[in-house]
């Protein structure tokens, strides 16, 4: 049992890093910022849950969306988290990310805390990542604030506005805004 | 530019941060906040005219209403459809547990412990009780312009004129001058074992930093990760339930306990210290000239976190009070 957690830990670790070099990778190498986004978003496709995360944020309320309107809002905030992520991406700055000891508190469940210095600024970040097929993150949380849980916040005051469509509204319209 | 730059920035400390031991229940009896435990401690006088005001959004907080259904129990339920239809789940169906069973609302999300055995919980952070949110988000409002077409343009000049490195220096410098917040606040939480490696690392950043401007403890394993610490840290470590969520107009959120935490801290950091004694003065001149720069930079820094919490939130009120919830929740805790 001990064995084949510490199996996965290594695992999701491994493969956390992996995709950190390459953002890193990626971020010494661009000369500007459109150029950098558009080749650190595959990366980012590939080791972010989006339906797990776009799922959880919007919490209980989900079961009220038709897999049409499931659809959407997985689209349209999965833009969001890739513009959170990216908002601050600057060509030729990378961060210096020091890993923690990693630990597991469920199967298929690790969390890997990590130290990133940016910009002359230390951040506590921890990586919630789970085993869908693969080691993927479904949650990422900076300086204790967890993305899943703060989005959760918010869409809970409008779903209680408004239902589905109050959500998706608000989704479409945070979109548009933040472009 | 600067001089007015550092004016307005003076007075403002925008802190997007900060709580744990979060909500207690707040009362609002003859216009006074009260905080309190639950229901059940209010006194009996207050029982008639209590008014319960909660904000909704997190039901954790609720006083517990006696519920006739217990906390359902999961195996029992005839329900785990997949919460995600084919379409989206191509990739990723049945591992997954369904989530909730029921979902009329979000209010009748399960409570964490009951999430987090249907593998549901990062959703779920605790929230602060806000009676006085309409008010709150009036003032949020007004900051919320403010920080926009007032300090974000400031910040921006104060950025243009100073570059990256002595905007770092600056702020290593006046961290490095709060070190008696941190040593008086580890020892009243009852670790002297991390007051004395800040005085360590004053002592290090302090000499070998060059009065602090450099930060040479970051290169030192035992100093690099110390955890850092305020006066409602210390209130949260006593036990002092955190009081509902006020939006100052300028300074931003605060609990009611941070409000206080914020003034020791105040009292605690040497740039105030001379204007003990003799008010006013020379002594306030020299307070207000070292904490102008001091107070541009931390403004500054701020202005950051808001803008990147903000600039793709939903709904912007909420993001800052989740993000300042769980921020105070880690910083009291570790």
């Amino acid at each position: 049992m001990a064995g084949s957690v510490m199996a996965s830990n290594e695992a999701a670790e491994s493969r956390l890093k992996s995709s950190v070099d390459q953002v890193v990778a990626i971020a010494k190498a661009s000369k500007d910022r459109p150029s950098l986004i558009a080749k650190v978003q595959p990366v980012l496709e590939k080791i972010l849950d989006f339906q797990i995360m776009t799922r959880r944020a919007v919490g209980p309320g989900w079961r009220q969306f038709t897999p049409q309107q499931q659809k959407e809002a997985t689209s349209l905030f999965t833009t969001l988290i890739l513009r959170t992520y990216t908002a601050k991406f600057t060509p030729g700055e990378y961060p210096d990310v020091i890993y923690k000891s990693s630990s597991s508190q469920a199967p298929g469940r690790v969390e890997i805390p990590t130290t990133a210095q940016y910009k002359g600024s230390r951040y506590d970040v921890v990586y919630r990542m789970e085993d869908k097929e693969g080691w993927l993150i479904t949650d990422v949380m900076i300086e204790g604030v967890s993305l899943v849980a703060n989005y959760r916040s918010q869409f809970d005051s409008e779903f209680k506005q408004g239902g589905v469509n109050a959500v998706l509204q608000a989704l479409q319209r945070s979109v548009a805004e933040s472009k | 530019m600067l001089a007015l730059a550092a004016l307005f920035l003076f007075l403002a400390q925008v802190v997007l941060a900060t709580d744990t031991n979060i909500a207690p229940y707040c009362v609002i009896v003859g216009g006074q906040i009260i905080p309190v435990q639950s229901n059940s401690s209010l006194p009996k006088k207050y029982g008639g005219e209590t008014l319960y005001l909660q904000s909704g959004v997190s039901p954790n907080h609720r006083p517990p209403t006696p519920k006739p259904t217990p906390k359902p129990k999961i195996a029992i339920t005839p329900v785990p459809a997949p919460a995600i239809p084919a379409p989206i789940t191509v990739k990723k169906p049945a591992k997954e547990h369904s989530s909730h069973k029921t979902v009329q609302s979000p209010s009748s999300t399960s409570d964490n412990k009951s999430n987090k055995d249907l593998g549901d919980d990062y959703g779920n952070a605790k929230s602060i009780s806000d009676p006085l949110e309409p008010m709150n988000r009036g003032t949020f409002w007004f900051n919320h312009q403010l920080y926009h077409y007032v300090f974000i343009p400031l910040s921006k000049t104060y950025k243009f004129i100073f570059p990256q490195l002595v905007r770092t220096g600056i702020s290593n410098f006046f961290l490095n001058a709060e070190y008696p917040t941190r040593f008086v606040n580890n020892l009243l939480q009852g670790k002297p074992g991390r007051a004395g490696l800040e005085t360590e690392k004053f002592l290090y950043n302090s000499t070998v930093g060059v009065a602090g401007i450099m930060k040479p403890s970051a290169k030192v394993p035992w100093l690099a990760d110390l955890p850092s610490t305020d006066t409602d840290a210390t209130l949260a470590h006593w036990k002092i339930p955190s009081g509902c969520y006020i939006v100052w107009p300028i300074l931003g959120p605060k609990s009611l306990r941070d409000t206080v935490g914020f003034v020791g801290d105040i009292a605690l950091d040497p740039v105030t210290w001379p204007t003990y004694g003799t008010l006013g003065g020379v002594a306030g001149a020299t307070t207000l000239a070292v904490s102008a720069p001091k107070t541009t930079t931390k403004t500054s820094e701020k202005l950051d976190t808001y803008e990147a919490l903000t600039r793709t939130s939903i709904d912007r009120y909420s993001a800052v009070r989740s993000a300042y919830t769980q921020n105070r929740k880690k910083v009291s805790e570790q």
